[in-house]
């Protein structure tokens, strides 16, 4: 979480879908062609920020997250795919909701995000895991992470108890230099 | 949130947790209680003349270095007193071997020692490896660091940038070169960390509104912020 | 860049060794002189006399066959029945266990099987407080704010199986719940994207 290196947190900045209904200037170019105002494009976040910025566009909520989307997840959030809607779903609905300054749209996403924990740690903690993978595809990349770790921790609770956990362990990185082939 | 969930969060402000044991048998169960109490926490409390505090409180150094996500004050004394024990015997078993089976058995406990002790030491550099560029520029970290680990820091550094340098650096633009303390991690102070109270400690605030009452074997999943300074009086151990 | 990466986690085997100070009444076979170790001293040693010793001590004394291990007194059946039954009758609440109650078992009926009484009805019902307590801790997963969370009675396992999960729920619900004010995230995040740019 907010680690410099993070590549996953500079790709939630790359997501391709923010509206814009420009009050597109001259400099801005599509195809060659010049952007009316009003005309809606979509840029990458981190573009239309800074164009956002300097007044040259009026940002609209992509529509994942758009006010039709928000009524369903208010609904039910536990069977969507937000995998589909867009793999860091709460990472660029964060930036979205500061970026746009829709203080609603963090609130929606915290709470589907608790609702949806559960569901998460649950599928986690089965030993059964084959019915999972329809469920992880689903999941946004925050939630995958959340799934991974907690199974790792799981898992490691199992191991020990079925005795094969030992107190020193060889460094990962001697154990990448053993399995590659010389 | 629910009141019938087994933690206790904000919204709930009966503590549930408090509540008597059930009062079915309440001899048996004091019984039981009584049994339990050397087992309710981890640290043993000084009534037995004989126990050497020392080796608990590198314990509880090394867990709660582990925990913090910032670097602590290292612990000077106590890992040079516990170095030179660890010299002194193995000294003196260099010399009067004694019993193999007794050896044995001190030998086993050297291990543990040194094992804590190598424990400590390198969760601290790892730390100091990972905010390398922001520690080396901060009196305040510089400060709670032995003196090798502040000279593993400038060394690290030096070969951080000199790596950067020539791997990446040196094929940017001059004005994109910048490489200072605001470059790479930074310590994440708000991060979440769970703590014991050691001793009551009342109310403290937790938002600008709430406060929650902190009593003696409560345990907290909080931000490390609201915690640090009882951290630093004792009052709490993490995880 | 850093070649280790920080983590809150313990691995079992590392929890297994700090539980390995609790106290331990076994009950010598051999004669031994008092041993003056650097954390303490234990001793003498006279059968069949009982002594308390560090579970390590315990374990290494009873796998060359020089102690016998007397089970704690929650160690038992009994005990462990009515913690169960505890468990259920109380959904809102752990019950109290002794914190490192998984570690020491586990050691206890590793290697002093033939100590403990009925200490294969143990195992399971160790392993049954272990899922109620699991299932009542991912329900309680329902309850996590940004602002704090208490857990009495967790034990050490407990938590360190829930915490990377707790730890990252907390702080992504810090993130989201702006209305919180000055509890949000501060400068860092911002501080970094905009000395990324200048990284590139």
């Amino acid at each position: 979480m907010g680690d410099y290196y993070d590549i996953d947190d500079i790709l939630a900045d790359q997501q391709l879908n923010v509206d814009i209904p420009g009050l597109a200037t001259d400099e801005t170019r599509s195809n060659g062609d010049e952007l009316q105002a009003d005309t809606t494009i979509e840029l990458p976040l981190w573009m239309a920020e800074s164009l956002a910025a300097n007044d040259f566009v009026e940002l609209q909520l992509p529509r994942p997250y758009g006010s039709r989307m928000q009524r369903i997840l208010y609904a039910s959030c536990r069977n969507v795919n937000f995998h589909a809607l867009c793999p860091y779903f709460y990472k660029f609905g964060l930036k979205l909701s500061l970026a746009l300054d829709e203080p609603q749209l963090s609130e929606l996403l915290a709470d589907v995000y608790r609702q949806r924990l559960e569901l998460v740690l649950d599928a986690a903690q089965r030993s059964d895991a084959q019915n999972m993978v329809e469920f992880i595809s689903q999941l946004d990349e925050t939630e995958k992470q959340t799934y991974a770790i907690a199974k790792k921790s799981t898992q490691a609770v199992r191991q020990w108890q079925k005795g094969d956990a030992k107190l020193l362990q060889s460094a990962e990185i001697l154990t990448c230099f053993q399995s590659a082939p010389s | 949130m629910a009141s019938d969930n087994v933690f206790v969060s904000p919204e709930d402000s009966v503590m549930t947790n408090l509540s008597p044991m059930d009062a079915v048998e309440p001899t048996v169960d004091e019984l039981l209680d009584g049994a339990l109490s050397p087992y309710l926490s981890d640290d043993q409390d000084g009534d037995s003349p004989f126990v050497n505090e020392d080796v608990t409180k590198l314990k509880h150094a090394w867990v709660n270095e582990k925990q913090a996500p910032d670097l602590l004050p290292y612990e000077t004394q106590l890992v040079e007193d516990l170095t030179e024990m660890l010299q002194f015997i193995e000294a003196l078993q260099g010399e009067d071997a004694g019993q193999p089976f007794t050896v044995m058995l001190y030998q086993t406990e050297v291990e543990r020692i040194k094992y804590l002790l190598r424990s400590y030491l390198r969760t601290r550099l790892q730390k100091v490896e990972r905010y390398a560029m922001f520690y080396s520029g901060s009196e305040e970290h510089l400060s709670r660091m032995s003196a090798g680990e502040q000279q593993y820091i400038h060394q690290y550094r030096g070969l951080f940038e000199t790596h950067m340098t020539r791997t990446c650096l040196d094929k940017l633009p001059e004005s994109l070169r910048a490489l200072d303390e605001t470059t790479g991690n930074i310590p994440w102070n708000d991060t979440a960390v769970v703590c014991r109270v050691q001793q009551d400690v009342g109310e403290i605030s937790v938002t600008e509104t709430e406060t929650v009452e902190m009593r003696r074997d409560n345990i907290f999943l909080m931000p490390y912020q609201t915690v640090e300074k009882l951290l630093q009086s004792d009052q709490v151990v993490l995880l | 860049m850093t070649s280790t990466k920080p983590t809150q986690q313990f691995t079992l085997p590392e929890l297994e060794f700090l539980a390995e100070d609790t106290p331990i009444t076994i009950i010598p076979t051999h004669r031994m002189d008092t041993l003056h170790f650097i954390s303490g001293s234990y001793g003498p040693f006279q059968p069949p006399a009982h002594i308390e010793v560090p579970l390590w001590l315990a374990r290494l004394l009873k796998t060359k066959r020089r102690c016998h291990i007397q089970a704690p007194t929650w160690l038992n059946c009994r005990f462990l029945e009515r913690k169960y039954d505890e468990e259920q009758r109380q959904p809102d609440r752990f019950s109290n266990l002794p914190y490192q109650y998984l570690e020491i078992a586990h050691v206890l009926v590793t290697c002093a099987e033939d100590d403990i009484p009925q200490s294969h009805t143990i195992k399971r019902l160790i392993q049954d407080l272990r899922e109620i307590r699991q299932s009542k801790a991912r329900a309680g997963l329902a309850a996590v704010n940004p602002v704090y969370l208490q857990m009495d009675h967790l034990g050490a396992v407990e938590l360190n199986e829930i915490r990377p999960v707790f730890c990252q729920a907390f702080n992504h619900l810090r993130k989201l719940e702006k209305d919180l004010g000055d509890y949000i995230v501060p400068s860092y995040e911002d501080t970094q994207s905009t000395t990324s740019y200048s990284n590139y």
